[in-house]
């Protein structure tokens, strides 16, 4: 295993939005292939409440290209979570680290590290300029549900729930921010939780 | 006495150009979406997604109310969830055409005003 195999990429942003808001966003699975152009399919076989086991279908920069990755994420701490992904042979591992900069604002980076060995060493420098493209993309195609997902949450929206029916309570209840919990709650038979070999164990919810 | 205020919403010209608008009104603490289905009945919910506050638009296409984030189904009719067997439902607001007084729900476009009803707390 050599060093010099790695490519390293890091990005730092700050954004208008809760760490909480952050990290809800990087677990809530179920935007994926609606959101984000590059998915086409997103299929959870397990998590729980610190990590969790996927399979997407996505479509790669390559004309035509559809891959099949798995995916184990992992919400290492408070502010680190990790993301270890097999795409064309290829490891990945990302770091994503949230700092707190207030109690609506954030700051987020992203480390991102691949695995070149032998053949895949000639896709380094493709790698070099596709991946801050990537990045860039995802990051504006999650930025409205972040600063949207802070202002509802401002206005005392509860999820599955909404905003309360009072007109004068649909305002920030004071020292109370919204808290991450994993995993985050989806229904029964999700369209995340399709795959036949998906172990289903969550809440239900009513 | 409980006191009915209005908020103009947008006008029948607008609405069969754009067949649905979004708007935020700081008076209902609220974001609504107004829009004309294939019947060309006019409607007012909430815009907010109950699930996680993803923003809901009119699909003209499948006659359905979609959310953007998570594309979760509403009834454009009653605004319950139908992608899901839960209680999830938008909050439906109450409207009229002006200068037309027959109101609310499933009212034929004849007029060109639309306002949204709320009670005043």
């Amino acid at each position: 295993m050599k060093k010099n195999n790695v490519l390293e990429v890091e990005f730092r942003k700050n954004i208008n939005c809760s760490k909480d808001v952050a990290l809800w966003n990087y677990w809530d699975h179920e935007h994926l292939d609606v959101v984000h152009d590059g998915y086409k399919e997103s299929n959870i076989l397990y998590d729980n409440n610190n990590f969790m086991f996927r399979v997407d279908n996505i479509k790669i920069p390559f004309p035509f290209i559809k891959l099949q990755t798995p995916l184990f994420m992992v919400q290492h701490d408070e502010n680190t979570l990790y993301v270890y992904a097999i795409q064309m042979g290829i490891i990945s591992k990302t770091t994503i680290t949230i700092k707190s900069l207030t109690t609506s604002s954030c700051q987020i980076t992203m480390n991102y590290k691949f695995y070149l060995n032998g053949w895949r060493k000639i896709l380094k420098p493709f790698l070099k300029v596709m991946i801050p493209k990537w990045n860039e993309k995802v990051w504006f195609e999650d930025l409205p549900i972040k600063i949207r997902r802070q202002k509802v949450l401002d206005m005392n929206f509860r999820d599955f729930k909404g905003l309360p029916e009072k007109i004068n309570e649909r305002e920030k209840v004071k020292d109370e921010n919204y808290s991450f919990k994993l995993p985050i709650p989806r229904p029964i038979n999700s369209s995340r939780d399709r795959h036949p070999l998906a172990l289903k164990f969550r809440d239900k919810i009513k | 006495m409980k006191k009915i205020n209005s908020l103009y919403v947008t006008s029948k010209d607008i609405l069969v150009k754009e067949r649905y608008i979004i708007k935020f009104y700081n008076e209902l603490k609220d974001e609504v979406i107004c829009f004309l289905d294939k019947n060309e009945n006019i409607k007012i919910y909430s815009s907010i997604c109950p699930h996680f506050g993803g923003e809901i638009y009119y699909d003209k296409k499948s006659d359905y109310l979609r959310c953007k984030w998570h594309d979760w189904k509403f009834s454009k009719d009653t605004g319950k969830c139908l992608s899901y067997p839960i209680k999830l439902k938008l909050n439906p607001y109450d409207f009229e055409v002006k200068p037309n007084n027959l109101k609310k729900y499933n009212v034929k476009l004849e007029s060109n005003e639309i306002y949204l009803n709320y009670e005043k707390e």
